[in-house]
C-alpha cells in the first residue's frame, strides 16, 4: 500500500538499517544508518526490530504526507519536527493520521535525524540490506537519495509496543572529544606530533560525506618512507595522507586504504561520526584498547538493545 | 603441500584484530590472505573480514567472547591452517582502457615524474600480462599488478574528492579500476568503458583475485562507442 509521499526531499533523505553485514571481503561497504543509535533507538522506541529500514535526514530534513495513519518517532540530531505545523517531541512515539504532513526544519547541532515508521518501508534490498549506498546506487529507493513526487510503500507488520526504559541519551554539541585507540600506523607518527595530537583542535571540512570526514588545522608530521600496500578500514578509521590532514572514515567507508591508519575510533564513539557537522570542532582523546572494550560493555548494559548492533 | 606458514594476530581496535604474515610466504602464494578470508568466515560464526594483499582484518562481536578470547581462538585456527595450492588461473580478461588527455588526469604528472614520455608510459603499461591482486575498497576496485619500476609512484599527498567511475590509476607497484566514481588517491592514466560493477547482475562481481588480466589501448571514439552500448 501506497504510504508516504515526498513533498520536498531535504539535503540529503536516505532509506538505512544498520548496513550490509558480511560483504566487506568483496569490497562493498557496510553502509547503514551514520548513526547506528539513534537509528537503532527509533525502531526500538516504536517496538520493532532495531534493523527495520528508516529515514536518514541530513542538516536539513524533508517535508513527507503520509498516505495511511502511522506512528512515527523521531530520533538523532535536534531537528525540528512540525506534524501538521504542529511541533512534536523526539524520542517519543506520535500517533499520525493520514494526510497529516511531517516536516523536518534544519538543525544547528548534530547532522542526521532519524524517522522510523510503525509499519515497514517497502525499499529495495541488496545483499540482505536496504541501506542507501548512492556511490554504488544500492538499496533504498532505486539506490538514491530521496527526491520530490517519490512515493514509498509500506508492509503492515506488528509491533510489540513496550516502554522500554534506557540510559540518558547522548547530547549533540557543535565540538567533538572523540576517544580513540592507536591504529597500525600509529609508530609512523613523529614523537612530537603523537605527544601533541590530543591538543589540536580541528575543524570538520566540508568536503565529509557519509564515506569519510576530512578534517582541516595543522598538518601531522608522519613519515611517509616504504611502499604500503592497501589495508583494511572500517568506519572510524583515521587514515593520514601524505599532507598530514587526517581523514575519518563513515559508514560508507571504503574496504580497503593506503594511507596510513593513525587511530581508530572507539566503538562507544562511533555513532557520533554521524553527527559531526561541517564547520565542527574536533579533539582527539587517546585512550587504551582495554578502556574502549570496557567503554563499550558498559555502554550496552546502559542500552541493552545495542548487543545486536 | 606448503609449508604451514607462521603468522601475527595483534589488536587493531577493541573490535578489530589484524592478520599478518612474513613476506617469503607471500611471495610464495600472494593469494594467501584472500584464501584465508574465505576459510576464517567458515570456520568462525559472528565475525566480518576484510583481506587485503598482506594482511587481512577481523571483526569481532566483544559481547559473546572477550577480546582476549577472540585472540586465542584465532591463534589456535591459524596454527593448523594449510594453504590451498593455488592453480593458475586460464582465464585472462581483456580491459579496453583509453589514455587520452580528457581521461588520464594526471598523465603528465607521471610522464614527468617518471621522466619518459606519454608514449613510454602507455606501452609501460598496456599489452603486459597481471594478475588480479586483491578486489575491495569500493565494489568493482581491482587491485592489479605488478607493473613495471618505470611505472611506480607513490599515492597523492592529497587524495581527489572525486574519481569519475572507471578511472585507471597508479600506486605503487598496482595499477587499479575504479568502477564506482568516488574520492581516490591514485595518479590516473585512463578510463575503461567497461563496468566491472553491475548489482542488477546474478554475479555483480565478475572479478576475483588470481585471475589474469591485461589492458587494450582504445581511442576516444571506440571509448564513446562501447559506452554507448
Amino acid at each position: 500500500m501506497k504510504g508516504l509521499e515526498v513533498i520536498s526531499s531535504g539535503l540529503m533523505t536516505t532509506v538505512q538499517d544498520l548496513g550490509r553485514i558480511g560483504w566487506t571481503q568483496m569490497g562493498v561497504p557496510v553502509s547503514g544508518a551514520a548513526d547506528q543509535f539513534s537509528a537503532a533507538l527509533a525502531n526500538v522506541l516504536l517496538g520493532k526490530d532495531i534493523n527495520s529500514p528508516v529515514l536518514e535526514c541530513t542538516l536539513s530534513g524533508p517535508k513527507l504526507k503520509l498516505l495511511i495513519d502511522q506512528q512515527v518517532v523521531v530520533t538523532g540530531a535536534r531537528m525540528q519536527v512540525k506534524i501538521n505545523n504542529k511541533v512534536v517531541p523526539h524520542n517519543t512515539v506520535i500517533n499520525a493520521d493520514a494526510g497529516s504532513t511531517i516536516g523536518i526544519q534544519s538543525s544547528n547541532c548534530g547532522c542526521r535525524c532519524y524517522v522510523a515508521f510503525s509499519n515497514d518501508m517497502e525499499v529495495t534490498k541488496f545483499l540482505g540490506s536496504v541501506s542507501t549506498y548512492v556511490p554504488g546506487k544500492l538499496g533504498g529507493i532505486n539506490g538514491r537519495a530521496l527526491k520530490k513526487g517519490d512515493t514509498i510503500s509500506f508492509n503492515s507488520i506488528d509491533t510489540n509496543l513496550i516502554k522500554s526504559s534506557h540510559g540518558a541519551l547522548p547530547q549533540y554539541y557543535n565540538s567533538w572529544l572523540i576517544k580513540v585507540t592507536e591504529g597500525p600506523e600509529f609508530k609512523r607518527l613523529s614523537s612530537h606530533t603523537k605527544d601533541n595530537i590530543e591538543n589540536i583542535e580541528y575543524v570538520i571540512s566540508n568536503d565529509s560525506n557519509r564515506m569519510g570526514i576530512r578534517l582541516e588545522g595543522p598538518t601531522l608530521e608522519i613519515n611517509e618512507s616504504g611502499e604500503m600496500i592497501s589495508g583494511p578500514v572500517f568506519t572510524g578509521t583515521i587514515q593520514c595522507p601524505g599532507n598530514g590532514l587526517p581523514i575519518l572514515l563513515g559508514p560508507d567507508a571504503q574496504t580497503l586504504g593506503g594511507y596510513p591508519r593513525i587511530f581508530q575510533v572507539a566503538k562507544v564513539d562511533r555513532f557520533l561520526i554521524g553527527q559531526m557537522r561541517p564547520g565542527d570542532q574536533l579533539k582527539f582523546k587517546r585512550i587504551k584498547i582495554e578502556e574502549a572494550e570496557k567503554l563499550w560493555l558498559d555502554r550496552v548494559l546502559s542500552f541493552p538493545f545495542l548487543s545486536k548492533i | 603441500m606448503l609449508n604451514r606458514i607462521e603468522f601475527s594476530v595483534n589488536n587493531f581496535a577493541e573490535d578489530l584484530m589484524l592478520i599478518k604474515c612474513k613476506s617469503d610466504a607471500l611471495n610464495q602464494n600472494p593469494l594467501i590472505f584472500w584464501q584465508l578470508s574465505k576459510t576464517l568466515l567458515a570456520s568462525l560464526s559472528d565475525i566480518e573480514v576484510i583481506p587485503g594483499e598482506d594482511s587481512l582484518a577481523v571483526k569481532i562481536n566483544i559481547l559473546k567472547k572477550t577480546r582476549v578470547q577472540h585472540l586465542a581462538d584465532l591463534k589456535n585456527l591459524l596454527g593448523t591452517y594449510q594453504p590451498e595450492v593455488t592453480e593458475e588461473s586460464n582465464k585472462l580478461t581483456t580491459v579496453p582502457i583509453c589514455y587520452d588527455d580528457e581521461f588520464a588526469l594526471d598523465m603528465n604528472d607521471i610522464s614527468l615524474s617518471k621522466g619518459i614520455s606519454k608514449a613510454e608510459v602507455i606501452s609501460a603499461h598496456c599489452g603486459i600480462e597481471y594478475q588480479v591482486k586483491m578486489i575491495g575498497f569500493t565494489p568493482g576496485f581491482i587491485y592489479i599488478g605488478d607493473l613495471s619500476d618505470e611505472l611506480t609512484l607513490p599515492r597523492l599527498k592529497t587524495p581527489r574528492v572525486f574519481v569519475p567511475s572507471g578511472s585507471i590509476g597508479l600506486a605503487n607497484k598496482r595499477t587499479g579500476i575504479y568502477s564506482l566514481g568516488g574520492p581516490g588517491g591514485w595518479s590516473i592514466i585512463g578510463r575503461t568503458p567497461t563496468n566491472f560493477f553491475d548489482p542488477k547482475k546474478e554475479d555483480p562481481l565478475l572479478i576475483q583475485p588470481g585471475m589474469r588480466l591485461r589492458f587494450e589501448s582504445i581511442t576516444k571514439e571506440e571509448f564513446r562507442n562501447m559506452l554507448g552500448n
